[in-house]
């Protein structure tokens, strides 16, 4: 199937949904105040984007705590995964606390950061950097391996391709792939992190704004809110398949 | 020149194997200084094995390698499967294999190929890239694990007469491993049969018919020759005799 034809039955199936939950709202299929119509839930969100308080209180910091989790986490990640790749010693030392820590909610984490870190941005950000380092480790891990024991890994041995060239032109630009999977995987799982992290303990942020939204029985804010998170998400995944 | 300068490569009483399996053993070769040496032998017979172990791609368990000058073992390879990094362009990979300033040998690779990445390249094309970049380097010792294997005729063709040219110009030492008698009749001035029964040299015959055409060429004079026929047939003998299950 070519890329046009995808577009338009993916289109068509979103406008009928649309339409249909349109329609429902409209003639009272359902309670219009548990889930508004479509049209203003986007009109709300659009209002929201272009009101400079909003920006400034809700999207800024959000958007400010992935960022910065996420200059944490990656050379974290590539970090780790090197050096557990590199030495089967540093491998048997750190797997354990992988292999022990991943499979924690990491969401469950954040009284813990929050006792640590104090109440503030810096636990929020901590806790996002850790949700997003596994995902990014995994993949960053998975594709070193792999590059390690391909037929072109003999030709760096062979020609003792070392330093600065061997990162940049084998290891950075052949990873390059792997890593932008994991980064998509740990985009999504960073923005839940954000909201979870922003509901308690905070004044700002999409995840502060969504919970008084809810805490104020505001639920057409609750909805443009969820929706705005969907636009970023999907808006983050679309620039990374892009540099892919 | 002394006996220690026409020697290019030494292995000395080499022993390779995987548990459980044994390859070579006891094994000894002499490589001379601009020497093609064809080595032949059955699937299995540790030629790959003793490559890499020149090369220092694995490790033997015991036994040496002596590449004629101290220090790290500089040798060129030229792999089997092209081995290009698929994500470089042939620019990229060339520079990146290049260890010296040295004037840069490319043979046949025309000036439109360095943009280009290895998919973008036929398979003869990037068998081309494979023997430049096993070459350019001018290392004393070339190792060439059946290069042309799978590519058709006349690809094949044309790589040998690249190959041929390639080392009368760098004059370095190969060893050249082929399951093909005729190819390693055309290219090689020695040729020896690697036993998968004892992990040693079974057979090692000088060959004057180095560089000539003739018997790929199907050329009755050179096919007649009574000591090109002792050739092929003291080699596909070797290639039809039993081994005995280890």
């Amino acid at each position: 199937m070519n890329r046009g034809r995808q577009l338009s039955i993916g289109i068509f199936s979103v406008g009928v949904i649309v339409l249909l939950a349109e329609l429902a709202s409209r003639f009272a299929w359902w309670n219009s105040e548990v889930l508004p119509p479509i049209s203003r839930i986007i009109l709300r969100a659009g209002s929201l984007c272009v009101d400079s308080d909003f920006q400034q209180g809700a999207i800024l910091p959000s958007l400010l705590r992935l960022m910065a989790a996420c200059c944490i986490a990656c050379p974290f990640a590539l970090l780790v995964a090197f050096m557990t790749s590199s030495s089967e010693v540093v491998r048997a030392a750190i797997s354990p606390f992988i292999e022990f820590s991943y499979p924690v909610p990491k969401a469950a984490l954040f009284p813990l950061a929050l006792v640590f870190f104090g109440i503030g941005d810096f636990a929020k950000v901590i806790l996002i950097a850790v949700g997003i380092f596994f995902p990014l480790y995994f993949s960053i891990a998975s594709g070193l391996q792999q590059l390690r024991s391909s037929a072109q890994f003999d030709v760096v041995k062979v020609y003792r391709i070392r330093g600065w060239p061997l990162f940049r032109d084998f290891y950075w630009r052949g990873l390059l792939p792997d890593a932008l999977v994991g980064l998509r995987l740990a985009l999504g799982y960073g923005f839940t992190l954000v909201v979870v992290s922003e509901m308690t303990a905070s004044r700002d942020g999409i995840g502060n704004f969504i919970w008084r939204a809810w805490d104020n029985s505001n639920l057409l804010d609750v909805h443009a809110g969820v929706f705005l998170l969907c636009l970023f998400s999907w808006f983050a995944n679309w620039i990374v398949q892009r540099v892919r | 020149m002394t006996l220690v300068e026409s020697v290019a490569l030494k292995v000395e009483s080499l022993h390779l194997g995987f548990p459980g399996r044994r390859v070579l053993q006891d094994f000894s070769l002499q490589l001379k200084r601009d020497e093609i040496l064809g080595l032949i032998g059955k699937v299995g017979s540790g030629k790959t094995q003793l490559l890499r172990a020149i090369a220092g791609l694995s490790e033997p368990q015991s036994g040496s390698v002596w590449l004629g000058s101290p220090g790290e073992r500089q040798v060129g390879y030229v792999f089997q499967e092209d081995n290009l990094i698929p994500w470089l362009t042939i620019r990229e990979t060339l520079k990146l294999c290049r260890r010296s300033d040295r004037s840069v040998t490319l043979g046949s690779i025309e000036e439109s190929w360095l943009a280009l990445k290895p998919a973008q390249l036929s398979g003869g094309m990037r068998q081309r890239v494979n023997l430049a970049r096993g070459f350019m380097n001018h290392d004393q010792v070339v190792l060439m694990d059946e290069p042309f294997s799978a590519l058709d005729p006349g690809e094949r063709r044309a790589l040998q007469i690249d190959f041929l040219k390639l080392q009368s110009q760098v004059k370095n030492s190969v060893i050249f491993v082929t399951h093909d008698l005729p190819e390693a009749l055309l290219l090689c001035h020695r040729l020896v049969f690697l036993s998968k029964k004892t992990g040693r040299i079974e057979c090692s015959r000088e060959n004057p018919f180095q560089g000539n055409f003739g018997g790929i060429l199907g050329n009755a004079e050179v096919l007649s020759d009574p000591s090109y026929q002792s050739l092929l047939k003291t080699f596909a003998q070797l290639f039809e005799s039993p081994v005995p299950k280890q």
